[in-house]
């Protein structure tokens, strides 16, 4: 009996010094990670998705007719994505990517104001005309206004498992961009461009 | 030196030593930091009141309850985006306890329901995204308030018994107006004008509420006849009180609510109506969660008469030991987010085109003046549409 409890209390002993100092849990690890195949966690929007998604659109606008038949440079603004989602999806960091990809794509055909630092920019402006020589400052009046609008709007739709005797639940998520790019002259939507994905994941309802 | 219980074993005594230390640390340890932030809200010591939250223990199992008090402090602080951050990490915790924890639910049935984390009961969480959507309205960010609105709708289509809430019905539509939905905005208005008790139609096309005094309730969509001479409209979400704590009885809505009126440049513009009381929420969950709660009350007392059974077959003086350890544990859980206000009302009423303040004046159900506000924060536009709130912490 006396040996038995001897063994259980040096088993526990040593099991608990090698989980302590042995088991990779328990130690902090940081590791960088290939941005272009991130991993998904839960079934919600994540960075990979945003990637996934601007690249796409992206690479749709920049290939379609329309900016190709377009005389000269098409300058847009982006008026942003709405987010139409449960999830708070930080939908400026998609038009900045978006912006930065168009650029590039289209080889600058593509021109974008910088509708997000205007007061700066006029601030600049006032600065310089106050303060800057007259053969550094930048004329006033000059810039160009856009001839073109994009918009767009990311839906979400969820689903789950009903209530039954289980013990993990099933999510399903949809999801659809939808991006549109409006004539400011006219009106009328030049050009409209959709992409969507789902994804599943199943998490436990008991854990420890 | 004499030895207690010399024939028990020692793995024993140091069990009932641990036990009653547990005793002690389970059963009497209160939060004194939530505490005085709670008692320096009410006393209208918003910034006391934040400072006392200002740490707030990661991991905790009442860290959400502690985000619930903080955010409402910011926000009554006009802290809006550090309010509305502590709201969604709490909404992000919530969505984590999904999954059963079986080390806190074995430990909840040993010791008691404080052992498991903190969520709230169901209309708690509810109206933390109505709360979290002011946050947005006062940053103009309609959007934001948008997720909120649909957060709202998610959680009052899985109701599974709980009741549903006009206020969060009204505060969802609202949302999705500003964002020009108007179809799902007239669904929630139709949804909270279904749940309204009060005497108050809520048109579904525009969201005016209307006292049903002279009007004839019907079937078609009051027309909005003002809408032509009206400069603008205020949205003003008024709420008053204290939500009670501990167990409640009684038929809160059967209270004569207090209500507030709103005035500009002396002129009177209207006053609010209620729209949801959180006592008679709290009440109807509870009701709800009784059977439930009774069944796991029950168990937990025979798993401690069990435990100290077969401590006292050991030894008689251990066992009365952990049967007195065990029940000293024993406490109700009446956790809940209090600095929640008693009655949640919204008044929509027309206003001057260049509205920069306005007065609120409280009044009882009796219509005698209680107190009265200036505010001139928040006040947010949307088109011909003015956005505010505001919070009378003292009655």
């Amino acid at each position: 009996m006396k040996t038995i409890s001897r063994a259980i209390v040096s088993g526990a002993a040593i099991g608990g010094l090698l989980v302590l100092t042995g088991c990779a849990m328990f130690r902090v690890k940081v590791a960088d990670k290939d941005v272009a195949n991130l991993p998904a966690y839960d079934a919600t929007y994540g960075a990979q998705d945003l990637r996934n998604l601007s690249e796409k659109v992206a690479t749709s606008i920049a290939a379609s007719d329309f900016v190709k038949n377009q005389p000269g440079n098409l300058i847009m603004i982006i008026y942003g994505v709405q987010p139409r989602t449960t999830t708070f999806v930080d939908t400026q960091a998609m038009t900045d990517r978006l912006r930065h990809i168009l650029m590039q794509k289209s080889n600058n055909k593509i021109q974008f104001v910088n509708e997000s630092r205007r007061q700066e920019l006029m601030k600049e402006q006032g600065f310089q005309a106050q303060n800057a020589t007259a053969n550094t400052r930048t004329a006033v009046g000059k810039q160009l206004g856009a001839k073109f609008m994009l918009t767009g709007a990311l839906i979400e739709m969820q689903k789950q498992t009903g209530k039954q005797v289980r013990v993990s639940k099933t999510e399903l998520m949809y999801y659809q961009l939808t991006i549109e790019i409006t004539d400011l002259e006219t009106g009328i939507i030049a050009w409209s461009t959709q992409e969507e994905f789902a994804r599943a994941a199943r998490e436990p309802l008991i854990g420890w | 030196m004499r030895q207690a219980f010399p024939e028990m074993p020692p793995f024993l005594r140091c069990g009932a030593v641990l036990a009653v230390c547990l005793a002690g640390f389970v059963a009497g340890c209160a939060s004194p930091p939530l505490q005085t932030a709670r008692a320096n809200f009410y006393a209208g010591r918003f910034k006391q009141a934040n400072t006392n939250l200002a740490a707030i223990p990661k991991d905790d199992k009442d860290e959400i309850l502690y985000l619930m008090e903080r955010g409402m402090i910011r926000q009554n602080l006009g802290q809006y985006e550090s309010s509305a951050l502590d709201w969604r990490r709490a909404g992000e915790l919530d969505a984590k306890l999904d999954t059963y924890s079986l080390s806190k639910g074995v430990s909840s049935l040993i010791v008691n329901d404080r052992m498991l984390s903190f969520r709230g009961m169901p209309f708690e969480r509810t109206l933390m995204y109505a709360f979290l959507a002011k946050d947005y309205l006062a940053d103009s960010n309609w959007d934001y308030a948008a997720i909120c609105a649909r957060n709202i709708i998610k959680k009052l289509e899985a109701l599974d018994g709980f009741p549903d809430i006009a206020y969060g019905r009204y505060m969802a539509g609202f949302c999705l107006e500003l964002i020009y939905d108007e179809g799902n905005a007239a669904i929630q208005y139709r949804a909270a004008a279904r749940l309204l008790t009060s005497n108050v139609l809520i048109d579904p096309l525009s969201g005016d509420i209307l006292p049903t005094t002279n009007v004839v309730r019907s079937a078609t969509p009051i027309a909005k006849a003002t809408l032509q001479t009206k400069p603008a409209e205020l949205v003003c979400f008024i709420t008053l009180g204290r939500l009670p704590t501990g167990t409640i009885y009684g038929n809160f809505y059967s209270h004569l609510p207090p209500y507030a009126e709103i005035y500009c440049n002396d002129e009177y513009l209207g006053r609010s109506y209620p729209f949801a009381n959180t006592a008679a929420l709290m009440g109807a969950s509870q009701r709800r969660l009784a059977a439930m709660q009774l069944a796991k009350d029950a168990t937990r007392i025979a798993m401690k008469i069990a435990i100290s059974e077969a401590v006292k077959q050991q030894n008689d003086a251990l066992g009365a030991l952990v049967w007195l350890a065990l029940f000293a544990m024993e406490a109700p859980d009446t956790r809940c987010w209090e600095t929640l206000p008693l009655w949640l009302e919204i008044a929509r009423v027309p206003c001057p085109a260049d509205l920069k303040s306005y007065t609120v004046v409280f009044k009882n159900a009796a219509g005698t003046p209680l107190g009265s506000k200036i505010i001139t924060t928040p006040i947010t536009r949307r088109g011909h549409t003015f956005i505010s709130f505001c919070r009378d912490v003292g009655r």
